[in-house]
């Protein structure tokens, strides 16, 4: 490659206006789309104020109305009256910053000086989890700049802006040097993405320091490629390091596929929630379009191997954060999707499942998986600092319901070891005598077109254009379930699942299906610790034992040379802080090391990959 | 409660913001010497990010029924320590890091950056206040200048994860830390730790006794409870305690060397009237077995404390014969601390 050869189109962009413009950034129907949305939104709330009523309206409306310049005396009253009893902590820190600094000009005074007098006397928590930290940082960060040369005495923490200033920013260089090394925390969330979008978005919007700037502009990529690549038709598939009871089954309803909505309108439009707080700041991000076409394309299938990590551990180990290999194959029809299993997130964690494509997604429960239901003190206590008796039942009573349900279908267990070839899922489990709950379920849909059970040990399925096939590993019995559907339940401690996937394209008939399934060779064994050694549909041989280590065609899965990124378009190493998008003749390279954005149009002789080398 | 802070300070000045549940607990007594530090959560169910019912903190009370609420609001408060060169400075232990006030709690500042989290428990050293000693999460920090400056100072141990911290009263740089896996001490000012007694779960109180500093007792997740005659340095287990509860907290009677107490979550209270050897319940009273916090108070020979899991303040006044509720209807008492100060 010679530099004519390349043409870097943007590079280190400090001190440039909110939105760049460039020869592959150009303000295209896929960002105009985008804003359109975000503006779209936005008014949405603002209709929902009556600017005579001061005792109605969240802060979301308020962001709403400074963003929208409309109903901007009743966003000042409503302001003050919202802060006499300020609540929320990080969950306040974000919204009250976009307030700031959307009404900048637009609040009255005594609204300026509610909001002054809010962080002086207010003391928010900073939590226990990174999404609080980047909430409480971010926010911090950009307040402090708002307010400069303050004394400790003017805010609540009693540091003074300066201090404020340095700490916030230390912390999230340091969370952004970690999460561009071996890759985000809290990894792939269906709702906490917008716990870090938000503010970042706000950084990338709002911060006066260039740097800072341009890291929140770089995460934000970051951030929605990372989603782009593990996504179908906007849904977020695959394994989350934290979902939710509903999402996991209606993997539609959600802030995650408020995103995809926003930023790929690729999707119905779900309740924005918390979304609602990147909409009022839409304008100042540009949608890249490389990001865009990852998002959005599907044409062939890929896949795609990520390096993530669990949340600090605190005990039970010495390794502060474990890494978590997460694998993702993609097509037009499908996506399977999981982690190595294990503990590996406490109480929200999904590591595995198969999700197909559908017209319309709300309401559908368009996934396939199992899992042992868990709850420990030992994962309370591995991942929170308290006491370890009373976490379970306040967990159950803080906001997850289900933590220590024996029919949730949320949640890791210590006992699930999980394999991933391409399509082919082998998930394996083992429960000791002291587990709460010995038994494993697997969750069939209610929207399932076609449900068999088959003479050969398989369970054959199909959603949408896809054929599934299911194989309980031990005895099982069916139980229904209240929202449609059933669950396989099978109450023995060594116990297995087996899923392959394939589009229904790729078959003549049903009926060919499950001939070639029942064809594949397959042995397991229960003696000592749960055993599979089969061949998948797509040719290769699997073996995988719990406590082993998984091999393809005889030879060991590395996970020591586990990439950060790996995929047709997205490539990252570990330790690397610099992760390639690309997508056709497009690439965009975000290099924190460095703090640089890079644009180039691939020339077509570098171009080397080739959709089809991995098509099965 | 790991060992009581016995210097003469000056008084605050008293901003009543609740009373006892009952009448005056202890007519006819003589006013109390000491102020009576209270580490409160009143939010039943906190949620981070939710809403704050009523303050919770740091309070105290002097005549042991009117509180004052001294700290900003923190629903997860830890520990408290006092300067005892200066009645005005203190260190608080919460969620957020760790703040300092100078003016008697009138202002906090927080002196810990981003990099320290959740200190289990903070002890300021009283052989050199300056020194503040924090266990945390993920070791044992140190600050050696009154907090402006904070440095890990844990060699040697190697599962992180510490409870609860002593500073040895009779020898300076001397310690001895909870952590995960058993206790650990230090000689030499924390450069280097040893591990002195391997427990199977987390030391999660450690006491010595305001008698014979060479007396030291220890409490645990399931590991039971322990005891040491020579300043830590050798312990064995006390039988009598049962290992199948969490234990949480442990308090030593201030008048009688022989009086012990400790509770745990199902275990209730337990007391011991022959210095350790043999221990009987005295929960009775009380409106649970979950008992997060016990403390014996230096100004009333034979009275106990004890906080059921939100219930409210409880006392005896026999150690644990009879209970009444006395503060904090509802409320979890996560530690007290007892600190001797000027007359008012």
């Amino acid at each position: 490659m010679t530099m004519k050869q390349c043409l870097v189109l943007t590079a280190v962009i400090y001190g440039l206006a909110p939105i760049q413009t460039t020869a592959l950034t150009t303000q295209g129907a896929h960002h105009q789309g985008y804003l359109e949305r975000a503006r779209s939104v936005v008014q949405a709330r603002v209709d929902l104020v009556d600017p005579n009523d001061l005792e109605k309206g969240s802060h979301s409306h308020i962001a709403a109305c400074l963003a929208a310049d409309q109903h901007l005396e009743w966003a000042s009253a409503r302001l003050i009256r919202f802060l006499e009893n300020p609540r929320g902590d990080m969950f306040w820190m974000f919204p009250m910053t976009s307030i700031a600094y959307l009404g900048k000009d637009k609040l009255s005074e005594e609204a300026h000086a509610a909001l002054r007098h809010a962080w002086k006397t207010y003391v928010p928590l900073r939590g226990d989890t990174e999404n609080h930290w980047a909430m409480y940082y971010g926010s911090l960060f950009l307040m402090a700049e708002y307010w400069p040369d303050l004394p400790g005495s003017e805010w609540y923490n009693g540091k003074s802006s300066e201090e404020n200033l340095e700490e916030a920013r230390e912390y999230l260089i340091w969370w952004m040097d970690i999460t561009t090394s071996m890759g985000q925390g809290e990894y792939d969330c269906t709702h906490y993405i917008g716990e870090y979008l938000i503010p970042m978005l706000h950084l990338a919007a709002w911060a006066e320091d260039p740097e800072m700037r341009l890291r929140g502009e770089m995460m934000v990529d970051w951030i929605l490629s990372d989603f782009a690549i593990d996504s179908l038709n906007g849904l977020y598939v695959g394994a989350h390091a934290r979902t939710d009871d509903r999402q996991v089954l209606e993997t539609w309803y959600g802030l995650s596929t408020f995103f995809a909505w926003l930023y790929f309108g690729n999707t119905p439009e779900p309740p924005p929630s918390w979304g609602i707080f990147t909409a009022v700041a839409a304008e100042y991000y540009h949608l890249p379009e490389v990001l865009y076409k990852i998002a959005t394309d599907r044409s062939q299938p890929y896949l795609s191997r990520e390096l993530k990590r669990t949340r600090e551990r605190w005990r039970f180990t010495e390794e502060r954060f474990k890494r978590v290999y997460k694998t993702t194959y993609v097509t037009e029809d499908y996506a399977v999707g999981s982690d190595q299993g294990g503990l590996l997130q406490p109480i929200q964690q999904h590591s595995w499942d198969v999700t197909w494509a559908v017209d319309d997604p709300r309401g559908v429960h368009n996934t396939m998986f199992s899992i042992n239901p868990y709850w420990s003190t030992k994962e309370m206590q591995m991942y929170f600092s308290e006491y370890p008796d009373f976490m379970p039942p306040a967990v159950t009573n803080q906001g997850k319901p289900t933590y220590m349900a024996e029919d949730t279908f949320l949640g890791g267990s210590d006992y699930e070891q999980v394999f991933q070839d391409l399509d082919t899922i082998v998930a394996l489990y083992h429960m000791s005598e002291e587990a709460n709950h010995k038994h494993i379920h697997g969750f069939f849909s209610k929207d399932l077109t076609r449900l068999e059970e088959d003479d050969s040990g398989w369970i054959f399925a199909q959603g949408g254009n896809t054929y599934l096939a299911y194989f309980p590993m031990a005895a099982y019995e069916w139980r229904p379930l209240e929202n449609g559907g059933k669950r396989l339940y099978s109450p023995h401690a060594k116990n297995g699942t087996i899923i392959q996937a394939a589009s229904a394209a790729e078959f003549k008939s049903w009926d060919a299906f499950r001939q070639a399934m029942r064809a594949l060779p397959l042995e397991i064994s229960m003696d000592a610790q749960p055993r599979v050694w089969m061949k998948t549909l797509r040719g290769n041989e699997v073996f995988f034992e719990y406590d082993g280590i998984p091999m393809v065609n005889g030879k060991q899965v590395d996970y020591a040379a586990w990439p950060l990124f790996e995929s047709p378009f997205m490539e990252a190493a570990p330790g690397s802080r610099k992760l390639t998008l690309r997508h056709g003749d497009m690439e965009r390279v975000l290099d924190f090391d460095h703090v640089e954005r890079i644009d180039r149009v691939i020339p077509r002789d570098e171009n080397e990959f080739n959709v089809n080398d991995i098509r099965p | 409660m790991k060992n009581p802070v016995l210097m003469c300070h000056l008084a605050w000045p008293l901003a009543v913001v609740g009373s006892s549940l009952l009448g005056a607990p202890s007519s006819g007594r003589a006013e109390p010497q000491h102020t009576l530090y209270l580490l409160v959560q009143q939010t039943k169910d906190y949620v981070i990010g939710g809403r704050r019912i009523s303050d919770s903190g740091l309070f105290r009370t002097r005549d042991r029924k009117a509180i004052q609420f001294v700290s900003h609001q923190q629903p997860r408060p830890f520990q408290i320590g006092f300067d005892p060169r200066d009645p005005n400075r203190m260190y608080y232990a919460n969620l957020n890091g760790i703040s300092r006030t100078l003016d008697g709690g009138k202002s906090w500042k927080r002196v810990t950056g981003w990099n320290i989290t959740e200190p289990k428990d903070l002890q300021v050293d009283p052989h050199n206040p300056d020194r503040i000693w924090i266990a945390l999460p993920d070791g044992i920090a140190l600050s050696p200048d009154g907090g402006d400056t904070w440095q890990y100072q844990d060699a040697g141990i190697k599962t992180r994860f510490t409870e609860a911290l002593v500073v040895e009263r009779a020898f300076p740089d001397t310690l001895l830390a909870g952590t995960e896996r058993g206790i650990y001490r230090t000689s030499n000012a924390g450069n280097t730790w040893s591990l002195v007694q391997p427990t199977t779960a987390t030391v999660h109180d450690l006491l010595q006794s305001p008698h014979d500093s060479m007396r030291y007792f220890a409490v645990t997740q399931s590991d039971g409870a322990w005891a040491s005659q020579d300043g830590g340095i050798s312990w064995s287990r006390i039988a009598d305690v049962p290992d199948q509860f969490t234990l949480h907290h442990l308090a030593a009677d201030f008048h009688d060397p022989n009086r012990l107490a400790l509770c745990g979550w199902g275990a209730g209270v337990l007391v011991s009237e022959d210095g350790g050897k043999t221990w009987q319940d005295r929960t009775a009273g009380l409106p649970s077995r979950e008992i997060w916090s016990v403390g014996s108070d230096p100004d009333f020979p034979g009275r106990l404390y004890a906080s059921p899991f939100e219930e409210a303040l409880y006392v005896s006044d026999d150690f644990g014969k009879s209970w009444q509720p006395l503060l904090f209807e509802g409320a979890l008492v996560w530690e007290y601390q007892f600190h001797k100060e000027g007359p008012r």
